[in-house]
């Protein structure tokens, strides 16, 4: 790599994603969007395994994510963080792709009908921020894929239930019940496998 | 080091919002996050050569935006003298030789956007 090259890509470590976007628009340089890339892959592909629970899945996931990113890095409006916009892709996109895989596969709790309204109280987060992780992954493996989604944006990713509902297309009062619907059917079947233990390790 | 989405390292644009407001949204002490602990866990399985793929499909795009900005405007040139249309004035000599007249090349073209050097 030349000088310059170099003096480029670590200068361009330092620049935030909105001039990174403006920089490779302008340019057409590949180096910023190596950068973008190098700041997200991680964690898109982590959200790909969460959501496909394939290894190889989730890597062709993680490719066609970014080759859309990379597409329609013009269309990128600031309404939102650019965080947000990659992983909204990434959860519309592993969704839509269990749906053409599976054709009658339940994307979210509500779809099954078989929660009765008396179980509907409120569920402390503890339920899933305090189980161990190698019986959260097993847990979080036999929930529908919508469910999985709405979990990772709210306790991994941050997002407020208005920027949850925009992702998913969905108003925030479903998306409230949605939660408590995916902290109830993560409860259920702890308990389907684990018995009474306790959720919390410590 | 603060990993949330919204405040990566070298990211300066605002987080959504404090992890904070999640975990004790009640007041109550933060806790553990599993989930996080698992995406980092996950995140380290990242394969390297995904990069290089990446990389090559951005190089081809950006070959494939640069052939179509040099040939396109000369094929549709060519299209429209055939059907017995006029030059189109972006590829008349006169107006390339003016355009460039009238540029000074001493100043560089003023830009909003950042430099990265």
């Amino acid at each position: 790599m030349t000088a310059v090259a170099t003096r480029k890509t670590s200068s361009s470590a330092a620049l935030s994603d909105s001039q990174l976007i403006a920089l490779y628009l302008r340019d057409q340089d590949a180096r910023y969007f190596s950068q973008l890339y190098r700041r997200y892959a991680g964690k898109v592909f982590a959200k790909c395994i969460s959501m496909l629970a394939d290894h190889g899945m989730a890597k062709d996931a993680t490719q066609d994510v970014f080759i859309k990113v990379l597409l329609n890095l013009s269309k990128f409006t600031e309404h939102s963080a650019f965080s947000t916009w990659v992983y909204s892709i990434t959860y519309n996109y592993c969704i839509d792709l269990i749906r053409k895989k599976k054709k009658n596969i339940l994307i979210f709790s509500e779809d099954v009908g078989r929660i009765s309204k008396e179980t509907e109280i409120d569920i402390p987060d503890s339920v899933i921020l305090e189980m161990e992780t190698n019986r959260l992954d097993k847990v979080m493996d036999k929930l529908p894929v919508g469910d999985k989604a709405i979990l990772n944006m709210k306790y991994i990713d941050d997002m407020s239930i208005k920027e949850i509902g925009d992702v998913l297309d969905k108003t925030e009062s479903a998306i409230k019940m949605q939660i408590m619907r995916a902290k109830i059917r993560a409860q259920s079947i702890y308990e389907d496998m684990y018995g009474k233990e306790p959720i919390s390790m410590e | 080091m603060n990993f949330s989405p919204g405040h990566m390292p070298g990211d300066n644009t605002k987080p959504i919002h404090s992890p904070a407001s999640n975990l004790g949204a009640k007041n109550e002490p933060a806790m553990n996050n599993s989930l996080k602990k698992l995406q980092d866990e996950r995140e380290a399985m990242l394969p390297p050569e995904l990069e290089d793929r990446i990389s090559q499909h951005v190089g081809t795009l950006s070959l494939f935006s640069n052939v179509i900005e040099v040939f396109v405007p000369n094929a549709l040139q060519v299209v429209v003298q055939m059907v017995g249309g006029e030059e189109l004035p972006c590829l008349k000599k006169a107006n390339r030789r003016q355009a460039r007249a009238n540029m000074d090349w001493r100043t560089p073209p003023s830009s909003t956007l950042p430099s990265p050097a």
